[in-house]
């Protein structure tokens, strides 16, 4: 007992270390666990909560600058808005001639961002919304450009948003001109590559890609990116093919979260 | 509690969940291409200078954990890393390495962090372990050994004994 202690007592420090590498081990390998999501819930509603008070700070500073890009912005929608009337008219009366039912069943949750991943490797948003609870794991994330990610994880008002520069991110798309399917992925820099695509299939530079909406997670006909660079690779069996998201990720600040299975109500 | 816990648990909150506050809200602006200094790395390796091996594994533990938290990467996969930094660091302090070799010190540790994260990061991922040494590991240590400098310069008295 008395040699045990000892030896405790000597190597402390280091048995401490190999403690805390088998914990790690054991975590990395649960990591759906209740106890692991627990402390993932935790964490995020601690860190949510300082990081969305020092956002709100920030925020009333620029409110002035906000305010001014907000009545350009509104200005600008709303001249849009007559323009469209009338086409909006015309669509009602081609959808009544044909029969056509919509069935745009989304509810939209808006949602602002209050961090960043504090990892380096992982591209992702600590996001905050409003209402508690309604947003869902594994819903899109979208801008008026498109495509952003998706929630990976909820915790009462805040979420954290994998977006799709994350190494782990895969996105069914559909190219918009010729229907081929692929998908898309984190090309290891700062764009996105079209995996997938046969070197039979005929893609051009500025094709434009839309999710196809073949996986639950995103809705279809949101779009996602644009083609810039196309190689054939002849020993190989698919294209590589290069894509520029149509979403500047430099520049975000609000996002909007699609919920499905309620009437959009915006 | 002794007065040096105490000092130790200040310098946890204080400085440890700072540097996570700032590596969620300032490492991204100062991103160049694709690489980020990790704050939370630095703390910790200062921790381990002040505090010895023990603590420094601890605090590297604790802070890596919180920081998995926050993304959707398996919990732990840093806080091995940084709990091995955080051991290191303490242990190199005990050999009483004086002015640029502790840096010297300081770069091995950061490099060695960002090796084991990668080695387990590669496997999410279709990369290759040669293409984020380059692309990222060598890149970052650089960073982040900057960062550690002008942090430890402006920190030097809670950091140093």
């Amino acid at each position: 007992m008395l040699i045990l202690r000892q030896f405790i007592s000597r190597f402390r420090d280091s048995l401490l270390l190999v403690f805390y590498i088998l914990l790690s081990s054991a975590m990395m390998l649960s990591s759906d666990s209740v106890i692991v999501e627990g402390l993932r819930s935790s964490s995020l509603l601690s860190i949510g909560f300082i990081q969305g008070t020092l956002s709100e700070i920030d925020s009333y500073f620029a409110l002035r600058k906000t305010n001014r890009e907000l009545f350009l912005e509104n200005t600008k929608l709303a001249y849009q808005n007559f323009q469209m009337q009338d086409a909006l008219l015309e669509n009602l009366r081609l959808h009544k001639l044909l029969q056509f039912t919509d069935h745009s069943e989304y509810h939209f949750v808006p949602a602002k961002i209050i961090g960043f991943s504090p990892l380096d490797f992982i591209t992702g948003y600590l996001l905050k919304f409003n209402q508690a609870d309604s947003v869902k794991k594994n819903t899109a994330v979208i801008t008026p450009d498109g495509l952003v990610g998706k929630i990976i994880k909820v915790s009462s008002r805040y979420a954290i948003c994998q977006n799709i520069l994350d190494a782990n991110s895969r996105v069914s798309v559909r190219v918009q001109r010729s229907r081929e399917l692929g998908i898309l992925t984190w090309d290891g820099s700062k764009g996105l590559l079209l995996e997938n695509i046969s070197n039979t299939i005929d893609i051009q530079k500025g094709d434009v890609l839309f999710t196809s909406g073949m996986s639950r997670t995103y809705p279809p006909n949101i779009k996602a990116g644009i083609v810039i660079a196309v190689h054939k690779n002849e020993d190989a069996l698919f294209q590589t093919i290069y894509v520029k998201p149509v979403v500047n990720f430099n520049k975000l600040e609000e996002l909007v979260i699609i919920q499905p299975g309620k009437k959009n109500e915006i | 509690m002794k007065s040096e816990t105490k000092y130790l648990v200040f310098i946890l909150i204080v400085f440890g969940g700072g540097s996570i506050i700032l590596q969620s809200l300032i490492a991204p602006l100062m991103q160049i291409h694709i690489w980020k200094p990790d704050f939370v790395l630095i703390i910790v390796l200062l921790i381990g200078k002040r505090f010895r091996s023990g603590w420094g594994s601890t605090a590297g533990f604790i802070l890596g954990i919180i920081q998995d938290s926050l993304t959707g990467m398996p919990v732990g996969i840093t806080a091995l890393p940084k709990a091995i930094a955080g051991y290191a660091s303490g242990k190199t302090t005990s050999m009483h390495p004086q002015g640029t070799l502790y840096y010297v010190w300081f770069i091995f540790l950061i490099l060695l962090h960002e090796m084991i994260t990668y080695a387990f990061f590669q496997y999410k991922t279709d990369l290759t372990y040669t293409f984020l040494l380059y692309s990222r590991v060598f890149p970052n240590t650089i960073y982040t050994m900057l960062m550690l400098f002008i942090v430890h310069t402006f920190t030097r008295k809670y950091f140093d004994e």
